[in-house]
């Protein structure tokens, strides 16, 4: 006879937490063995994993309803590609390294390279600065390091930015020094950027400031 | 609920990874496989969120282009298919916010919320899916997004997370707090022990 391994202990209201996933299949092997021990002596667990499998049956009723996108629309999409350059892969010496971070970051803004290599020339400043950090640190390679971050300001509030298609880097570089920001990340799918304020900043100062600024910025979030 | 779009295997032609190193070196018949395959999950999951078909079709043709632009730059740390979801996600939230749609969301929400069922209407709608339906479509863009990711796109706790670029556990704390609003909404149509 096999012996059972007994699932970890979790509570009621980690199951709770979890019954929509569990519905839909996608819990861990372990998370789906505890949840299923919970639910064998808990009609109160029971009663609501019947309620989440509703809403799931619902939601996905109502989707599937929906149908497809116009037809059309991937001819128009294919019509477009050619006024569209594609990236280029970032080396990963570049993706990574310290000295070379900001300006690669900040470059996937620029739509062309003629325009890169301007505001390369204006980012001269920040990466001269972004260098001295790295220097001083006493960094040695290999590890991920941001080039734009000192220290004080990535351990402040978080914001989530996206700027605008065209916005100049010289400018963007500008407002975020104005705001005493730095880029921690980015840029993730879609463009968007992490940007860390001094600690103590005033979080709701920096968005209004940023979203005043609409000829730069498209969209401005608070991070987590 | 798990449609197109999930990693293919063998058997359903080149995975989505390969198709995206495809699309990297400007290869349309790559490109057009993975529309093939996503179309329908981006379709509804933008149609839950944004509503209005025509800027639905606008980001989705925005987060094609978007694909295409940056598949080069895919660094494979999510699966192609949290990636692909993570830019329709910005350009949909781009694009709501440009037009102010975030305020009239929550307006249009408050006056659908005017509308709902009142207990003494309850003979008339008994149908429970419809009410639920109906009173899914009350939540806030936040809360229809985390609903959608988990029951349709069926993405697990981390995947909704990379998609989103939060913590797995605000990703359940979202989904707590979503289903706590939709039982107050429940228990307000009159729905008894709608609230555990």
């Amino acid at each position: 006879m096999t012996e059972r391994r007994p699932a970890a202990p979790i509570s009621d209201e980690d199951v709770m937490e979890l019954l929509p996933w569990f519905a839909a299949g996608t819990t861990t092997p372990d998370e789906t063995k505890a949840i299923e021990q919970r639910l064998a002596s808990s009609p109160t667990l029971q009663a609501e994993l019947a309620l989440v499998r509703s809403e799931k049956q619902v939601w996905d009723e109502r989707t599937e309803a929906l149908g497809q996108p116009d037809p059309q629309l991937f001819d128009r999409v294919l019509a477009q590609l050619d006024g569209v350059r594609q990236f280029a892969p970032i080396a990963r010496d570049d993706r990574y390294s310290a000295r070379s971070g900001l300006l690669a970051r900040l470059s996937g803004l620029l739509p062309t390279l003629g325009v890169r290599l301007a505001m390369a020339a204006a980012c001269l400043v920040i990466v001269v600065e972004a260098a001295a950090i790295v220097h001083f640190a006493g960094s040695a390679g290999g590890t991920y390091q941001t080039a734009s971050a000192p220290d004080t300001a990535a351990s402040g509030p978080r914001l989530i930015v996206q700027f605008q298609a065209n916005a100049p880097l010289a400018a963007a570089g500008s407002l975020l020094a104005d705001l005493g920001a730095t880029i921690v990340r980015g840029p993730m799918p879609g463009g968007a950027y992490v940007i860390a304020l001094q600690p103590g900043a005033d979080v709701d100062a920096a968005l209004t400031a940023l979203r005043g600024h609409g000829d730069l910025v498209a969209s401005v979030d608070r991070g987590s | 609920m798990k449609t197109a779009g999930s990693n293919a295997k063998s058997g359903d032609g080149p995975s989505d990874v390969v198709l995206l190193q495809r699309i990297a070196g400007g290869d349309r018949i790559a490109f057009t496989e993975l529309y093939r395959r996503l179309q329908r999950p981006l379709f509804g999951y933008l149609m839950k969120l944004v509503r209005d078909r025509e800027m639905v079709e606008d980001v989705l043709n925005e987060t094609l282009l978007e694909v295409w632009r940056q598949a080069a730059r895919f660094e494979g740390r999510a699966s192609v298919n949290t990636w692909v979801f993570s830019i329709a996600h910005h350009r949909a939230v781009s694009r709501l916010r440009r037009k102010r749609e975030t305020a009239l969301d929550e307006e249009s929400a408050a006056a659908i919320e005017d509308q709902a069922p009142k207990p003494d209407q309850r003979a008339v709608d008994s149908d429970m899916s419809r009410l639920l339906a109906t009173l899914m479509e009350q939540l806030s863009f936040e809360h229809r997004e985390i609903l959608h990711l988990a029951y349709y796109q069926e993405f697990s706790v981390q995947e909704i997370a990379d998609a989103l670029d939060l913590p797995a556990n605000t990703v359940k704390t979202r989904m707590f707090y979503a289903r706590q609003r939709l039982k107050v909404l429940l228990q307000k149509s009159g729905v008894e022990g709608a609230v555990v």
